[in-house]
């Protein structure tokens, strides 16, 4: 119980919000392997990305712990451009409870890379890259969700909040710039960094009209990381420095160089999901579809915008103004995705499930023809997996534990962009790729 | 529960490594315009009397064949020069006397050679590319630095004209040359970074054109132009390039490409092997007054992603 006051208080000190991987990958092995079909079958810890809500519909206390790893092979003219593998520790804690007789669960959920916790990266927008691979699954992920039990066994509602920090730093330095000998210069520095937590909101309902049906609808909110760095100059250009005839060239001489640029951006989604549970041949079976709409329209350029600003008067010095990035022209995607599960072998001590999904989605970006680069192509993805759920009842496992693995392969096939300058400086490429991983992991319930 | 999980990340992330080369930064698209890493200029032996200009490059099987113009108390001759590297180069051999800028294209069996007689542009053409018999006048007077493209049985002509333009003009089998048009001619007057007006790189004249006609990675074709560009005080190289070689001709963005303290002039660039090779004449009194810069494949850079 004091677990869980601590997640609740995480959850309510919140104060605003944002995203993440699995808007690329699906978030644990179950859901990966039912091809991110996932949104009303959820109430494991990967609840917290897709639907807040199922957490409430658990009875046991369980906790999950396991590791995912995704390795891209994206190329452009045939060449791999080794993009980073999304791999990482994930799991979580679901903890369920009664309030006033209603179901309440609290929980927390976990993707750490073991590459890096965070990488903020702003590459000129004319370099060619995956956008959407290259670094955006590089961030570390906690959520933190509660759901709860609105009508008795038929309406559930969650939120959850993701947190991750932005970057505002400032490296000051100030003094004097001596014009002739540099042991006349003599210079302060004062470095002021601040990570300033953000945090996004998600919510989901979860209704459960019959024992072998559930729908669901989860919102997540916009996310859009800033970071936010820069360099300020204040002093004088001075002859003779550091000595008694030290003579001021320009008085109160300043530089600053600014860049800020938006990283990690996630779309703000809506994801409606459907499942069915039957009994059919005698045998647990579950179907499950879900449409999530993405609003990629609102995708900011990752290219820093760059601020410059100096005075050094009576020098005749000056900076060019710096262009701001290009508009990316992203569009609205919709994600259909289907999945299914089976219990195939039902036994005494040992139950076996075993699941396959899919999933499309068209491209967000546009053909690169100007001077962008981004290069999601159309995404087709298969998923694979099974749980096996072993009855080992002891006073530590009271309950049955389940291994989990779920396998995925995404194909990007091939895409041309053909530039309308024919002088561009990176010129027409083919564009491909697919994704190989899977997610295991280790779930306990208490 | 908060003070477990940031020990695990801090852990975790202190084992973790930095993965990938920029992580998604490795072979990015070359095309051969920008990157140019110049080398040392080329030991060709030559008599001291002589000067080695106008470089017209080819491939052939393994070699790189140079033409070049010999300029000597003798007068002009057009001679050949060849490398199993692109950079070590064997004595040139005299091809044709009394010519010069001599530009080379292969064409389904045997080579056609443009070059200036005195009188204008001139045509030889050859079996083996050692050999060369002039043809009738291409009629072409008044021009000057021709690049030949062999497109089937037409030959098309960049050169440059007396008003410091450069100009094409095309031939079918009767090698009958239509009237030159202009293609790229000096733009005066250009805006730097603050939106103020300055002369451009290339505003008095442009010179030395070397054409190419290149397949990029998606099968399209482009037409790839070299071409020097004068002020009063630099004269530089720059790339332009166009979808149909006839119209839209666009000048890269970020031209000059080589700007050099020295005069560059008449640019020629292959793709060999897996490198971009460029050469360029310099007025210097060094061996051969030919310079060479090469984009060679990187852990960053990729194979050539145009070719010709």
């Amino acid at each position: 119980m004091r677990v869980a006051l601590v997640v609740a208080v995480l959850v309510l000190s919140a104060t605003a919000a944002r995203a993440n991987p699995f808007d690329y990958i699906p978030f644990g092995a179950r859901a990966m392997g039912m091809g991110g079909a996932y949104g009303a079958l959820a109430s494991d810890y990967s609840a917290n990305f897709y639907n807040p809500a199922g957490l409430a519909t658990r009875d046991d206390l369980q906790l999950s712990i396991g590791y995912t790893l995704v390795q891209p092979t994206l190329t452009l003219n045939d060449e791999d451009l080794d993009v980073d593998a999304i791999r990482g520790f994930q799991g979580g804690l679901v903890m369920p409870g009664k309030v006033w007789g209603h179901r309440l669960a609290l929980s927390v959920a976990l993707h750490l890379p073991d590459e890096r916790v965070t990488r903020l990266r702003a590459l000129p927008e004319s370099q060619p890259r995956f956008v959407l691979y290259d670094n955006h699954p590089q961030r570390i992920v906690l959520t933190t969700s509660v759901g709860f039990e609105v009508v008795k066994d038929l309406v559930y509602v969650g939120v959850g909040l993701t947190y991750l920090s932005d970057t505002q730093g400032r490296l000051r330095v100030t003094g004097d710039v001596d014009l002739q000998d540099e042991n006349g210069t003599t210079l302060l520095s004062a470095v002021d960094v601040d990570f300033k937590a953000v945090r996004y909101p998600s919510a989901g309902i979860l209704l459960t009209p019959r024992d072998d049906l559930r729908i669901g609808l989860t919102y997540r909110d916009e996310f859009d990381l800033s970071l936010d760095i820069g360099v300020v100059v204040n002093g004088d250009i001075v002859i003779n420095g550091g000595t008694p005839e030290r003579t001021p060239i320009v008085e109160g001489a300043s530089l600053e160089v600014t860049s800020k640029n938006s990283n990690l951006f996630s779309p703000r989604q809506l994801a409606l999901s459907i499942a069915w549970t039957p009994e059919l041949c005698g045998l647990g079976w579950a179907f499950a579809g879900e449409l999530t709409w993405s609003q990629w329209s609102r995708f900011i350029s990752p290219t820093a915008l760059l601020g410059t600003s100096l005075t050094a008067d009576p020098l005749p010095l000056r900076i060019p103004p710096n262009p701001a990035p290009t508009d990316p022209r992203f569009h609205d995607t919709l994600v259909p995705r289907l999945g299914a599960e089976v219990k195939a072998i039902d036994g005494a001590n040992v139950d076996l499930t075993v699941r396959l999904g899919s999933w499309f989605e068209r491209s967000p970006a546009p053909t690169q023809t100007g001077n962008t680069n981004y290069t999601p192509g159309v995404k087709l993805g298969f998923g694979l997996g099974f749980t096996l759920d072993v009855v080992y009842c002891s006073d530590i496992f009271p309950k049955p534990l389940s291994l989990d693995f779920g396998a995925l392969l995404e194909w990007m096939p091939e895409r041309t962009h053909n530039k309308s300058n024919p002088a561009d400086p990176v010129g027409d490429y083919r564009s491909a790729g697919t994704l190989i991983g899977f997610t295991t992991g280790l779930r306990f319930a208490f | 529960m908060r003070a477990l999980i940031i020990v695990v990340a801090s852990g975790l992330a202190a084992c973790g490594t930095e993965g990938g080369v920029d992580g998604g930064g490795a072979h990015l698209p070359s095309r051969g315009i920008a990157g140019w890493v110049v080398g040392d200029a080329l030991a060709i032996a030559s008599p001291a009397d002589a000067t080695l200009t106008d470089p017209s490059a080819l491939v052939v099987g393994d070699e790189v064949v140079l033409y070049l113009t010999k300029t000597s108390p003798d007068g002009d001759a057009i001679v050949r020069t060849t490398s199993r590297d692109g950079t070590t180069f064997g004595a040139p051999t005299l091809l044709l006397a009394d010519a010069a800028a001599p530009s080379v294209a292969a064409r389904a069996s045997g080579f056609w050679l443009a070059f200036e007689d005195g009188a204008g542009i001139a045509l030889a053409e050859s079996d083996d590319g050692l050999s060369f018999t002039r043809v009738a006048s291409s009629g072409l007077e008044g021009l000057s630095d021709p690049s030949l493209v062999v497109d089937g049985d037409r030959l098309i002509v960049f050169a440059v004209s007396a008003e410091g333009s450069i100009v094409r003009s095309e031939a079918g089998s009767d090698h009958t040359f239509s009237a030159p048009t202009v293609v790229l001619a000096p733009i005066a007057e250009c805006t730097n970074a603050f939106g103020e007006p300055v002369p451009c790189w290339d505003g008095t004249a442009l010179a030395g054109p070397d054409v190419r006609v290149a397949t990029t990675p998606t099968g399209r074709t482009i037409w790839r132009m070299w071409f020097t560009g004068r002020t009063s005080v630099h004269t530089d190289l720059g790339f332009a390039a166009s979808s149909d070689g006839i119209t839209g001709w666009t000048r890269y963005a970020f031209n000059p490409v080589i700007k050099q303290s020295t005069s560059s002039l008449s640019p020629t660039s292959i793709v060999f092997g897996a490198d971009y090779l460029l050469y360029w004449a310099v007025p210097t009194t060094d061996a051969s007054g030919i310079a060479n810069a090469r984009i060679t494949p990187s852990a960053t850079l990729s194979h050539p992603t145009e070719t010709w």
